[in-house]
């Protein structure tokens, strides 16, 4: 027995020992880690409409386009233009017109207002002429089948003043958990017509219409300015000069002032002038420098050193032959693939 | 096999002319005097003479004695475990019957490999560790090789079940390139892949007389290679183990289904040696283990680029577009989505702007990947077969035909994960020896089989089923279609992945395993996963002790050896589309040993000269000193170089992996790449935006010296073993990859390197500047207790001197590990009951690999067995755990988590 207790002093520490370790445990391989998502405080867009008297029509507009479960859910991201009921009235849109609208109507007016997938605060907006081009959740209707081809709008940002098209927004960055809103002074009215259905339908551009259509003589299709000013997908800002500025312009060169004396011009000049007045973005009034500033017409597309046209917020647009400015008489008359302004004279390159 | 066949018969052929009589036999049989079972295999001599047998398997023996012989003589019994026993005989015809006693021997047992002559472990110059037969046949672990992590300064990582990788001195890693393993005297390294084979192809359980582990830089006498330590496992001889015995472990893994279903777990081994007459003597081996796999299911995401290369960073396949699970294949393939979208705004201008502001920052996007419990077959198996044949031509000239052959299923991590499959190796030897000397030549037959690397495969399963160039198409769109409907930037990035993905082959279906079949057994050189490599390695080497003509003066011993590799994986592993590129390899080594003030310091120089056909020569001493301080008391230094060729993937290596292309680093491979009229750029250079030439200097060697001390004594009346060292090492020339760019265009021109359409990256192997500096210890105690009980305890450390920030080591060693074992190996009534439990423990430590860097966590793993002999019918039944509380662990990053194994053995005339 003394042997044995002898044994067990031995032993007994041992025992110990690996009873101490093995009950702490080995670890598990740690599963692999969620990155954390910011948590977004605050109101969703959805919640902010729902409970921001200031949204009554925008809020029956969104519920009546079926978006307030969108715009409600966190994990969506939208930036949206957001029109008061103030902006709205001026609009000359009351709920009573949104309630009798289609709502096929209303979901366009809605979604031409937000920017999908992207937070878009104030000084994520370019200061750079004339603005940016953003798809909105207007997706264009057939014949279009891609889901990605949108209608857009065009935020701005101008000495510390936001817009959108030429529309002034009066409060920016209100900060949301899904996305953000600015307040805008007036509803964005979605374009229906692209610019050559709108300007054929200007009694005061028919001029300008003949020069586009005997431009385009002999152009095979596809190239022509009508199928470009035809397109959706295109962007145009086209400075068009109303027929006076045309009738001027023929009576200067000796020419009968009518629509088809554009047949009597070199069908080349004819299309030098109508690429003149084309500018490969979409501009509005708001969106033209203040200083004069010179700016790259279509022609300069095709050929790199067409001369520019310059352009003044205050003064109008110049071509390089034209000794004075062109005023813009009407402006921001909204397409579909852009926005002309009319102007009082032709600017001639050369 | 064939060749083996052959001889096989020769040597029957020659049976009727070896079997000669000697004139006078004594017999007998010996048995344990306390147990009362019969004891094989002990040895029995004649005093005073060279004449010797041993025991068979019922413990008979017949010992011939030279005619004219005067009676009485002394015979002398011996056996591990047992006191030497000697009874005087009186006349030839006398029975004599002995019991021996069993006795405690520590420090007694005798070592080769410290010196490759036989010396008491307690005078061994060198820092060195055994395990006899008895200690593997009582040990818990299911699989032998799992012994040597009990033993102080050994770090294992286990890549799966059956491919386990031992180290010391740090570098841990799958296929260690540091460290020798060595079995029957053959270097068992697969010659293409680079890996050490020991627990896939080496001897069966039944078959393993002895392990030694050189701990430390051991090239001076085994050659290149062995910078960090050299495990030999050495085999039974069919002359002193003789009969049937045969073991079978039945046990069950997976006991939670935490990773898998419970499974079971097989481990048979059966071996046969028979002792034909005194000069004929032959045995056979096979092993089989059969069970579903470890898995490795660490799924957390690994940074593939820039300055945290490597390294585990937050993210999962939800949160993360680019997520690259660790043990998710597939998912290497990226592709920066901007590329995609760019392409969008390209076409679609209205959508540019908005575009413009997802594409500020590279957007990458990984495809989706697999698991690897999805893409590796879960069942390893491991098919183990050998042999030999020993015959002694004289007295003392044996010649020994041997060989092993295996075969299996296993999972290795290299620079990527591999599924070993039909994987086959064979090592066959012919031996001649003799007590002074002997000559070997021996081949290692390589065949890949059906190994793949999973990673690649997955990826190119990935394309196979929808091309990369579509899927991200899909994704880009589906992204943008996504933001474009309000979704937020994740889960636009999670409807484009489920849109992407659609039609997406699930894990174990036919359409799935049939798409994954074509990849995968097509070689990678022809755009698949399949290795074909069959490389192969010849060697020779003899060695001569001229000790007995040096007698008085000092002892002598020379060597030599020659080695050729021959690389052939037609094009799949190495630059060999064209053909098998030989590597020749020859050494040789010489040492000496002097005793003074009657042995009270002995002094012991080697030295070792080698060349390989790629390499300069080197020159590498060893010098130790064993200073007696005290009977079975010694103090031992030693001062060691040591060095390794690159291994023959660092030298011809040609494969494709992720996003560069691995090359061999030797002259040939630079030519080959025209790295002199195509000139390659430094990638690190570049992404710091310096276009900088990389320069190569001659690729050398890797060398590390080191220096050591050590104790090992006899203490508290013999009853406690003292082991203790402190080690030093510095190396150079270390190897590690280095990541360049080289224009692939028809006429180079520097720009193209910024291109990543118009330039490839290579990863080239470089000797670094860098000098890294190692230090540890080690200390064992050994403790016989009253009754048979022992208990065994080490605890050892090593330690990475200071590197600057960023360089990267692969130390990969724990600070401190420790082990403890307690024991009994027979008490109760008739010493039947036997019992060992082994604890082990080490600390957390950080893994670097080419695949990833990371945190192993500190773990530690109970094992224990209890068995009950069963002497009438020489057998003996256990109960085993490994594992025993079946806490997961892992032993390198990647690899996979080990859980506990329950088995019960039967095994029949285990020795």
């Amino acid at each position: 027995m003394k042997k044995m207790s002898n044994i067990m002093k031995s032993v007994l520490p041992v025992a110990l020992l690996a009873v101490i370790g093995v009950t702490s445990c080995n670890k598990n391989v740690p599963e692999a880690m969620p990155i954390a998502q910011p948590v977004q405080a605050g109101s969703t867009i959805g919640e902010i409409l729902n409970t921001n008297t200031n949204f009554s029509i925008l809020k029956a507009a969104v519920t009546k386009a079926g978006l307030m479960p969108a715009v409600s859910d966190k994990n969506n991201v939208f930036t949206v233009f957001a029109p008061s009921d103030a902006a709205f009235t001026a609009s000359g849109i009351s709920l009573a017109v949104i309630n009798a609208l289609p709502a096929a109507s209303v979901t366009s007016i809605v979604q031409y207002h937000i920017v999908p997938g992207r937070k878009i605060l104030a000084n994520d907006i370019s200061t750079a002429f004339p603005n940016v081009q953003m798809p909105t959740a207007f997706v264009i209707p057939a014949p279009n089948t891609s889901p990605l081809v949108r209608f857009s709008n065009f935020p701005s940002r101008r000495a510390g003043n936001v817009w959108v098209n030429n529309i002034p927004v009066v409060t920016p960055d209100v900060n949301t958990a899904n996305g953000a809103i600015h307040v805008t002074a007036a509803m964005l009215n979605p374009p229906s017509r692209v610019l050559l259905d709108t300007m054929a339908r200007d009694a005061d551009l028919q001029y300008l219409v003949a020069a586009v259509l005997a431009a385009d003589a002999g152009v095979p299709a596809g190239s022509k300015f009508q199928d470009f000013l035809a397109n959706p997908l295109a962007n145009f800002t086209v400075m068009a000069p109303t027929n006076q500025a045309f009738m001027n312009l023929f009576a200067f060169l000796g020419l009968p002032q009518s629509p088809a004396s554009f047949s009597l011009l070199p069908a080349a000049t004819v299309r030098g002038i109508v690429a003149y007045h084309l500018v490969l973005a979409r501009a509005f009034a708001a969106n033209l420098p203040t200083a004069a500033t010179p700016v790259p017409s279509l022609l300069s597309a095709s050929l790199p050193t067409a001369p520019l046209l310059t352009f003044s917020a205050s003064q109008g647009v110049k071509g390089a032959a034209n000794p004075i400015y062109s005023k813009i008489t009407a402006s921001d008359r909204h397409a579909i693939n852009g926005v002309y302004h009319k102007i009082d004279q032709v600017l001639m390159p050369q | 096999m064939k060749r083996l066949a052959r001889y096989v018969a020769l040597l029957l052929l020659m049976l009727p002319a070896i079997v000669n009589a000697q004139n006078v036999t004594i017999s007998g049989s010996v048995q344990n005097a306390v147990g009362g079972e019969m004891l094989g295999s002990v040895s029995v001599t004649l005093k005073g003479s060279s004449n010797g047998t041993f025991t068979d398997a019922k413990g008979n023996f017949k010992l011939s004695v030279p005619a004219g012989t005067k009676f009485p003589v002394t015979v002398l019994f011996s056996s591990i475990g047992y006191g030497i026993t000697e009874i005087q005989v009186q006349n030839a015809g006398e029975m004599a019957s002995v019991k021996l006693q069993p006795a405690s021997t520590l420090g007694e047992e005798v070592v080769v490999s410290a010196t490759r002559t036989p010396t008491r472990i307690i005078e061994s110059p060198v820092s060195i560790e055994r395990v006899n037969n008895a200690a593997i046949r009582n040990a818990p672990a299911a699989d032998y090789f799992d012994i040597a992590t009990n033993l102080k300064g050994v770090d294992m990582v286990a890549s799966s079940l059956t491919f386990k990788t031992v180290t010391t001195r740090g570098f841990a890693g799958s296929g260690n390139t540091r460290f020798t393993q060595i079995v029957d005297g053959m270097d068992n390294q697969a010659p293409g892949l680079n890996f050490s084979v020991g627990s896939i192809v080496g001897l069966s359980e039944l078959d393993v007389e002895s392990m030694e582990l050189l701990q430390g830089a051991s090239s001076a006498l085994y050659g290149p290679g062995g910078m960090n330590g050299t495990l030999l496992i050495n085999s039974k001889d069919p002359f002193k183990y003789q009969g049937l015995s045969f073991q079978m472990k039945n046990g069950v893994m997976h006991t939670d289904g935490k990773y898998r279903d419970p499974a079971p777990y097989y481990n048979w081994d059966v071996r046969w040696a028979k002792k034909v007459n005194d000069k004929l003597a032959f045995k056979f081996t096979a092993g089989l283990i059969q069970a579903k796999d470890w898995l490795a299911a660490d799924n957390r995401n690994v940074m593939r680029s820039g300055a945290m290369m490597g390294q585990i960073i937050p993210g999962n396949r939800a949160t993360d577009p680019n997520y690259d699970g660790l043990n998710i294949y597939g998912d290497e393939t990226t592709l920066d989505l901007n590329q995609v979208l760019n392409g969008i705004a390209g076409q679609a201008p209205f959508l540019a702007p908005y575009i413009s502001t997802l594409t500020g920052s590279p957007n990458p996007v990984s495809r989706t990947g697999y698991s690897e419990k999805e893409v590796t077959n879960p069942n390893t198996i491991n098919f183990k077969m050998g042999g030999s044949i020993n015959y002694k031509l004289t007295n003392s000239i044996e010649a020994v035909l041997s060989g092993f052959w295996g075969t299996g299923n296993t999972v290795y991590t290299g620079s990527d994960r591999y599924s070993l499959l039909d994987l086959k190796m064979g090592q066959y030897k012919l031996e001649l020896k003799h007590k002074n000397w002997l000559v070997r030549a021996y081949t290692t037959q390589e065949n890949a089989g059906q190994s793949y690397n999973a990673t690649i495969t997955t990826r190119l399963f990935n394309e196979a089923w929808k091309p990369s160039l579509q899927w991200y198409t899909e994704y880009g769109q589906a992204y943008l279609g996504g933001l474009l409907n309000g979704l937020s930037t994740q889960n636009a990035h999670s409807f484009a992945r489920s849109t992407a993905d659609n039609g997406r082959p699930v894990a174990g279906t036919a359409r799935f395993q049939r798409i994954y079949d074509s990849v995968r057994i097509r070689p990678i050189s022809a755009g698949g996963g399949l290795l074909l490599d069959k490389t192969n390695l010849y060697a020779i080497e003899g060695q001569y002790n001229l000790s007995h003509l040096t007698k008085g003066v000092m002892d002598v011993l020379v060597g030599g050896n020659f080695r050729r590799f021959l690389l052939n994986s037609q094009g799949t592993l190495f630059a060999d589309s064209t053909g098998k590129i030989p590597i020749d390899e020859f050494g040789a080594y010489a040492q000496a040993s002097k005793g003074f003030a009657n042995d009270l310091i002995k002094f012991t120089v080697s030295g070792r000269y080698d060349k390989n056909s790629n390499f300069k020569g080197r020159f590498t001493p060893r010098a130790t000193a064993l200073l007696r301080v005290a009977k079975d008391n010694h103090f031992r230094f030693s001062y060691q170089t040591a060095y390794r060729f690159p291994s023959t993937q660092q030298q011809y290596i040609n494969l494709a992996v992720g996003g560069a292309t691995l090359i061999g680093g030797v002259p040939k491979m630079l030519e080959g790449y025209n790295f002199k009229g195509n000139p390659v750029y430094s990638l690190t250079a570049l992404t710091a935006g310096q276009l900088k030439v990389q320069e190569f200097d001659d690729f050398k060697p890797e060398a590390v010296k080191s220096f050591e001390v050590g104790y090992r004594g006899l203490l508290a009346k013999s009853k406690l073993l003292l082991d203790a060292y402190a080690y030093v090492g510095n190396y150079q020339d270390f190897i590690t990859r280095v990541l360049v760019v080289q224009s692939i265009s028809a006429t180079p021109n520097p720009a193209d390197v910024l291109v990543a359409s118009k330039r490839r990256v290579l990863s080239v192997p470089i000797n670094s500047p860098t000098k890294v500096k190692t230090n540890g210890w080690g200390v064992s105690l050994e403790y016989r207790l009253p009754k048979g009980f022992f208990v065994n305890g080490n605890i050892s450390s090593d330690q990475l001197g200071d590197v600057q920030d960023g360089f990267i080591t692969y130390f990969n060693a724990p600070k401190y590990r420790g082990n403890m074992t307690f024991g009994n190996y027979g008490m109760g009534k008739n010493k039947r009951v036997g019992f060992n439990m082994v604890y082990r423990w080490q600390a957390e430590f950080d893994y670097q690999s080419d695949l990833a860097n990371g945190v192993v966590p500190a773990y530690q793993v109970l094992d224990a067995q209890i068995s009950y002999k069963l002497p009438k019918i020489s057998s003996v039944v256990r109960l085993g755990a490994n594992n025993l509380l079946n806490q997961y662990y892992i032993t390198a990053l990647a690899n996979p988590s080990i859980g506990g194994l329950y088995y019960v053995s039967f095994g029949y005339n285990i020795f």
